[in-house]
């Protein structure tokens, strides 16, 4: 079987996995709040009965059977034949007392579950509260950042991102400039070998490799990263250097022989001699790109006068004096590559 | 040396500082994840053929919260890896500590103090520090912090070890925004000729005035050489499903080159970017995400990259989705079109399929190629609580690889204890 075929084969298994994903129907529990509160007028504690006293959960199936039909299982379940249990509340690592709350609200639930009695279906009544309806109350802790006073352990039960700390959007390119300023906002959930997962400085492995399996998350430098960095590199130079050291880079370049004295075959992505050339009249697009990206420059050159540009670009050199004015004082570093002390 | 020996102090000071406190209400956590993996790699001695690697990668995770002594936290990361088949460069063995520190922060939360390698992100940039950073909050919304300590992998200039040092002041009142301002500076040479890497300057922003509106950035300055780094990004949300943010920023490649470079001597060569992103997160199936950003340079050209990522969730209960991605990146001498799909199916408890089918074509070939393809299958089977094995395939074919297969064996355990 040639590579084609084999990718064929593998391309339509994926289809197939697709599909029957989609296919696939599990059994749920129809329920409509709406039903039951606004047009029966059943009030919470009929069913939620041990709401005021301690937490409380989901109702047991014995309290729907007080009024409904044991026989008749596709009232409620959509598939009767293969029921499930209805799910188990969602513990979100959250502190919070019912029964306090309840106090405060002088027993009305709608304060908190504001549209809750509106809601047809049990994806719509499982929907978490918006953190917004906690602020109505709790600004003072969320002023000061006390994330800890309702969400004692985010780290380990991190609650999904609502509202300012919403991840949706571009977070990727957002999040740099918030940890910048208010690290310890986002020290409440991450420590920071979440961090040194994507910004170890030595780190060998990509994101999307370390985490193959999470398809569904946003990594960068996912896919055939190899083959398009320098495309990316070249839109962008700078989103590489905030993050990326020098090492991380030669370490890769030496490995694959694609570094200057390597004897490999990198081109800068273009025929050499459109790259540098000693004759004037040649595009010579180095210079060009060197304005626009230095640092990617640096990234493989900057490591002394045999691969830099005064290699080439010195009195009596092919690229000729690289600079035609005074540009500092000699006694800054960079001056002694070539203006040696007490030199010329 | 000098930093290898400060590694191993921190690590001996992680291990032992909860042990030495005692057990007292905090928590105990810990991860490993083992790698076992095959690829081919571009044989370096015979251009135009292949050989196979294979590379063992341990990862591993200790660390404590609260343990003895409230706010008190130890946490040490690091990784090691064998090449156990056809090494390059004869690199067998490698590994290096991420992160190793202590870190303390006081009952109300006005003062915290970290030690040893920790991350740090000042100034528009990401950077490692082996030293320590404080902070000090007392009160009406100000804060001070600052940080000293070696860089241990800097940018440029390849070989050095650097100094850094910085301070910042800020006023913070969350709720509303914040404004800050700092210094920073490095020095490289460390052997008796200490020379300025950089000075920084930098002022980091936040602006929440309106519930529905959240600007944040950064405006750096290199005081040396004038070069500005800067970024600001508005997001809002005008529906809870929706999430808008348009974002600008002017970068200066030099920004990044340190003072004792020689390419320090590229000046002026700033370009700007400009674009937003759209994500939709309905309460159902369907969450979208849609981005286009456009880059201007200072002799004229141009190039931007845009792209739109719909996918569909089948189940709360479980991470069973379906996406794609289509993306366009153009570049200024190359660019490329991005098609994706991929989907996470959990056919039964315990096990999560993935595929994921990614394919690029390029504008310009390389290596006489114009496309890359790659597929990769996992399978991961939680064996009992928080430890999982996992099985990786995928096929590349690409301008590198004509055709590629490689594969993986993970093994990963986690756990998380609280102790009293």
């Amino acid at each position: 079987m040639n590579s084609k075929w084999r990718l064929r084969l593998v391309t339509i298994l994926g289809a197939c996995l697709a599909c029957a994903a989609m296919v696939y129907r599990e059994d749920t529990i129809r329920f409509s709040h709406r039903l039951h509160v606004k047009e029966q007028g059943i009030s919470c504690d009929s069913c939620h009965k041990e709401v005021a006293a301690k937490e409380p959960g989901l109702p047991r199936e014995d309290t729907c059977l007080e009024c409904h039909d044991r026989d008749n299982c596709g009232q409620c379940h959509t598939n009767p034949k293969q029921p499930r249990s209805w799910a188990k509340a969602v513990k979100q690592g959250v502190i919070f007392s019912h029964p306090a709350h309840l106090k405060a609200t002088e027993g009305r639930c709608e304060p908190c579950h504001e549209d809750v009695a509106q809601r047809q279906s049990p994806r719509e009544s499982g929907r978490l509260i918006p953190h917004d309806a906690c602020m109505t109350c709790h600004r003072s802790e969320y002023r000061k950042t006390d994330c800890r006073k309702c969400h004692p352990d985010l780290a380990e039960n991190p609650a999904r991102p609502t509202s300012f700390f919403n991840h949706d959007a571009d977070f990727v390119r957002r999040h740099a400039s918030l940890a910048q300023g208010d690290e310890q906002v986002c020290a409440h959930c991450h420590r920071q070998s979440f961090c040194a997962d994507c910004h170890g400085k030595t780190e060998v492995l990509r994101p999307s490799e370390r985490q193959s399996e999470r398809v569904d998350k946003p990594l960068i430098h996912r896919g055939d990263y190899v083959t398009r960095h320098a495309i990316e590199a070249r839109l962008d130079p700078n989103s590489c250097a905030r993050c990326h050291t020098q090492r991380q880079c030669v370490t890769c370049h030496e490995a694959r022989r694609v570094a200057p004295g390597r004897g490999g075959a990198f081109t800068h992505g273009m025929p050499a001699r459109e790259w540098a050339s000693e004759n004037p009249a040649d595009p010579n697009r180095h210079k060009f790109e060197a304005r626009m990206g230095v640092a990617s420059c640096a990234q493989c050159h900057d490591r002394g006068p045999e691969t830099n540009c005064i290699r080439c670009h010195k009195v009596g050199g092919p690229g000729g004096r690289p600079h035609d004015d005074m540009i500092g004082s000699r006694k800054d570093p960079m001056c002694r590559w070539c203006h040696k002390a007490g030199g010329p | 040396m000098a930093n290898r020996l400060l590694e191993c102090v921190l690590a001996a000071v992680a291990l032992c500082v909860p042990a030495l406190a005692g057990a007292e209400g905090g928590r105990v956590y810990g991860s490993s994840t083992t790698m076992f993996m095959e690829y081919q790699v571009v044989d370096p001695d015979a251009p135009g053929s292949a050989r196979y690697q294979m590379p063992v990668f341990e990862y591993i995770a200790l660390g404590s919260d609260d343990v003895g002594v409230p706010g008190f936290s130890v946490h040490l990361s690091g990784f090691g890896y064998g090449n156990i088949r056809n090494p390059v460069e004869g690199e067998r063995l490698s590994g290096d500590l991420l992160v190793a520190l202590v870190s303390y922060r006081t009952p109300k939360g006005l003062f915290g103090a970290t030690l040893g390698r920790q991350l740090l992100y000042t100034a528009g940039m990401a950077k490692l520090l082996d030293g320590v950073h404080l902070r000090l909050y007392p009160g009406a919304s100000m804060e001070l912090s600052a940080y000293a300590g070696f860089v241990p992998y800097p940018r440029f200039d390849y070989d050095y070890m650097r100094f850094g040092y910085g301070v910042r002041v800020a006023y913070n009142p969350f709720e509303r925004g914040r404004v800050g301002l700092a210094f920073e500076e490095e020095r490289a040479g460390l052997d008796g000729s200490p020379r300025r890497a950089f000075s920084h300057v930098s002022l980091d922003y936040a602006w929440r005035g309106w519930r529905w509106l959240d600007m944040t950035g950064f405006l750096a300055l290199d005081v040396a050489r004038g070069s500005i780094e800067t970024r600001t990004i508005l997001t809002t949300s005008p529906h809870r499903w929706v999430a808008l943010s348009v974002d600008y920023g002017m970068h200066d490649p030099n920004y990044y080159i340190p003072r004792t470079s020689i390419f320090s001597v590229f000046r002026n060569s700033f370009y700007h970017a400009i674009g937003g992103d759209v994500a939709l997160r309905t309460d159902g199936w369907l969450f979208a995400n849609g981005y286009f950003r456009y880059f201007l340079y200072q002799r004229g050209e141009d190039g931007y990259q845009a792209g739109l990522r719909p996918g569909f969730a089948f189940s709360k209960r479980s991470r069973d989705s379906a996406g794609m991605e289509v993306s366009r990146f153009k570049a200024r001498t190359n660019g490329y079109w991005q098609a994706r799909a991929y989907g996470v199916l959990s056919p039964v408890r315990r096990l999560d399929l993935t595929l994921d089918v990614d394919n690029y074509f390029y504008d310009a070939a390389m290596n006489g190629h114009d496309r890359s393809h790659i597929v990769r299958v996992t399978a991961g089977y939680e064996v009992f609580r928080n430890a999982k094995v996992q099985g990786d395939l995928a096929v590349t074919v690409n301008p590198e690889f004509r055709q590629m297969v490689s594969g993986l064996v993970k093994f990963s355990y986690a756990f998380s204890e609280l102790v009293y």
